[in-house]
C-alpha cells in the first residue's frame, strides 16, 4: 500500500492536518503506529480507510488499498456472543439485506489458525476470553476478503495475557501475507511482535501532524 | 379438548409474532396490543367485502402499526418503549373512531367450518415462520436481539432487519385479533388488554421448555401448549380466571429473577 503526498484538512477553512505525507506499507508485515493522544492516529487510519467526512479536503494518492478494513477497539460490538464461534463466522457473510429466502452460507474457517490458538469453534462466544473474541472479530473481517487491516487499539480493553494472544495472532496473519497497521500504546508489546515499520505521529505547535518512520 | 385446540389456534399467530418481536428482536413492544385490536377492527370494517379483502385489511392493519412504531423508533430516534406507547395511544383512538362504540357484534361467513379454517391458518403461518426462522433473516432477528450494533459494525442494514421483524410480528398479531373476533362474534375495544402479558408468559414458558436461544419454532408452539395447560391446571385447582393476569405477572417475575441469578454472566440473554 502506497501513500503519496497526502494532505488533509477537516474542512476548507481548517488548518492543514497532514501535509505532503508519504509512506509505504510493505505487504506481509505487522506495522505499528505510535503517537500521543490527539496526535491524529485515528484520523490517519480513517483517511487510509477512505472514511472521511464530506466537508474534509483530501489531496494526494493512496494506492493498493482496495481490500482494506478498519477495525476499532469495540470488537464486542462486532460479534453475537450468545452464538458459537462457528455461527459468528457464518454471520460475517450475511448480505446487507439478509434474505428471508436464503440460508446462512458455509465459511472457510482458518482451521489451522484456530488450532494454533486452541479455539473451540463450537463454544458459545460469551464463554471465550477477551483475546479469543477479538480474534473472532478479526476473522469475521477477513471473511470479506480483506488483505489489509487497520487496527485502532485492538488490545485497549484487554489484559496483558489476552493482548499478547491478539498480537501473536496478528503476527501469524502477517506471516500469511496480510498487511497490518496497528495503533497501540504498549511499546513493549509492539516491539515484541511487530515485523514491519514503527511509525511515530507527532503534533507540531502549529497543529500540523508529522509522520516519522522509525525502526 | 376441541375447545382447547381452538383456543390454541386463536392465539398461535399472536405468539408467533410475539416470539419474533419480543423474544428474538428483544423489543419491549407493547404495541402488539394495538395490532391485535386493529386486526379485529379492520375485519369488522370490511366484513361485507369478502374473505380475501378482509384478510388483506387485517394484515394491513398490523403492517400499519408495525410501520408506525418502527418509523418512530428508527427515523425519529424515539426509545422503543415510548414509540410503542405512542402507537397504542394513536391506534386506540383510531379503533374507537372506526367502531363508534365499545362493543360491536359481527359475523364472518367462512368458506369452510371454523375449526378447519383455524387449522389451515395455523399450519400455514407456523410453516411460514418455521421456514423464515431458518433463513438469513431469521438468524438476523436473533443477532439483532443479541447485539443491535452488529449490523452497523459489519456495514449491514439493521433498520431493515428491525422493520421486517416488526411488520411480520404485527401482521401475525393482527391475524390473531381477527380470529378472536370472528370466533367470538364481536369486536371489543378492551379485547387487547393484557395481551402482551399473555405473549411474554407463553414465550417464557416456551423458552423454559426448549432451553433454546437460537431461532426455533418450538418456542412459540410449545409456549402456546404450556400456556394453555397452565391455565387449565389453575382452573382445575380452583383459581378464578379473574386473577390469571396477576398470576402471569408473578410467573414472569419469578422466571426473570431465577434466570438472572442463573445466567449472571449474560442476564440479558434470558431473551424476553
Amino acid at each position: 500500500m502506497e501513500i503519496t503526498n497526502l494532505s488533509y484538512r477537516h474542512h476548507k477553512k481548517a488548518p492543514l492536518f497532514f501535509d505532503g505525507m508519504s509512506f509505504h506499507l510493505e505487504k506481509g508485515r505487522l506495522h505499528a503506529l505510535h503517537g500521543k493522544n490527539g496526535s491524529g492516529k485515528t484520523v490517519l487510519l480513517q483517511v487510509l480507510y477512505g472514511k472521511v467526512p464530506e466537508e474534509a479536503v483530501l489531496e494526494g494518492e493512496v494506492t493498493g488499498n482496495e481490500a482494506i478494513a478498519l477495525v476499532n477497539q469495540r470488537f464486542d460490538q462486532m460479534i453475537a456472543d450468545q452464538f458459537s464461534f462457528e455461527e459468528n463466522m457464518r454471520f460475517a457473510l450475511l448480505p446487507k439485506h439478509p434474505s428471508p429466502f436464503s440460508f446462512l452460507k458455509a465459511t472457510s474457517l482458518y482451521r489451522e489458525l484456530l488450532t494454533i490458538f486452541s479455539i473451540d469453534i463450537h463454544r458459545p462466544v460469551h464463554t471465550l476470553s477477551g483475546g479469543q473474541r477479538q480474534i473472532l472479530s478479526l476473522l469475521m473481517v477477513l471473511q470479506k476478503n480483506k488483505k489489509i487491516l487497520l487496527l485502532d487499539e485492538p488490545t485497549a480493553a484487554l489484559d496483558e495475557e489476552n493482548a499478547k494472544l491478539v498480537f501473536a495472532f496478528l503476527q501469524e496473519l502477517a506471516y500469511r501475507g496480510f498487511t497490518l497497521l496497528v495503533v497501540c500504546h504498549d511499546r513493549e508489546l509492539v516491539s515484541e511482535y511487530a515485523t514491519g515499520v514503527h511509525f511515530y505521529l507527532d503534533k507540531r505547535p502549529d497543529g500540523l501532524r508529522v509522520l516519522h518512520p522509525g525502526g | 379438548m376441541l375447545a382447547l385446540l381452538e383456543q390454541a389456534l386463536l392465539i398461535l399467530p399472536l405468539i408467533l409474532g410475539a416470539y419474533i418481536v419480543i423474544s428474538l428482536l428483544e423489543l419491549p413492544d407493547l404495541s402488539l396490543e394495538s395490532s391485535y385490536l386493529l386486526g379485529a377492527v379492520m375485519a369488522f370494517m370490511t366484513k361485507d367485502k369478502g374473505l380475501a379483502i378482509m384478510l388483506s385489511s387485517v394484515i394491513g392493519g398490523g403492517l400499519l402499526v408495525g410501520a408506525f412504531v418502527g418509523i418512530l423508533n428508527r427515523l425519529f430516534r424515539l426509545p422503543f418503549l415510548i414509540s410503542a406507547m405512542m402507537a397504542n395511544g394513536v391506534f386506540y383512538g383510531l379503533a374507537s373512531y372506526l367502531l363508534q362504540g365499545g362493543f360491536i357484534h359481527f359475523e364472518v361467513s367462512l368458506p369452510v367450518e371454523e375449526m378447519y379454517f383455524l387449522l389451515a391458518v395455523g399450519i400455514l403461518l407456523a410453516l411460514t415462520v418455521l421456514f423464515l426462522l431458518r433463513s438469513q433473516l431469521g438468524y438476523s432477528f436473533a443477532i439483532y436481539g443479541n447485539n443491535p450494533f452488529f449490523f452497523e459494525r459489519h456495514g449491514l442494514n439493521g433498520s431493515y432487519v428491525l422493520l421486517f421483524g416488526l411488520l411480520l410480528g404485527h401482521s401475525l398479531a393482527a391475524v390473531s385479533g381477527f380470529l378472536f373476533a370472528q370466533s367470538n362474534g364481536f369486536v371489543d375495544l378492551t379485547m387487547q388488554t393484557g395481551i402482551v402479558l399473555t405473549c411474554i408468559t407463553a414465550v417464557i414458558l416456551g423458552k423454559l421448555v426448549t432451553r433454546s436461544f437460537r431461532p426455533n419454532i418450538l418456542v412459540p408452539l410449545l409456549g402456546v401448549v404450556f400456556y394453555l395447560s397452565l391455565q387449565q391446571l389453575l382452573l382445575k385447582l380452583g383459581l378464578n380466571l379473574r386473577y390469571f393476569n396477576a398470576f402471569q405477572a408473578l410467573l414472569i417475575l419469578a422466571t426473570l429473577l431465577i434466570g438472572q441469578k442463573r445466567y449472571q454472566r449474560n442476564p440479558l440473554h434470558l431473551g424476553v
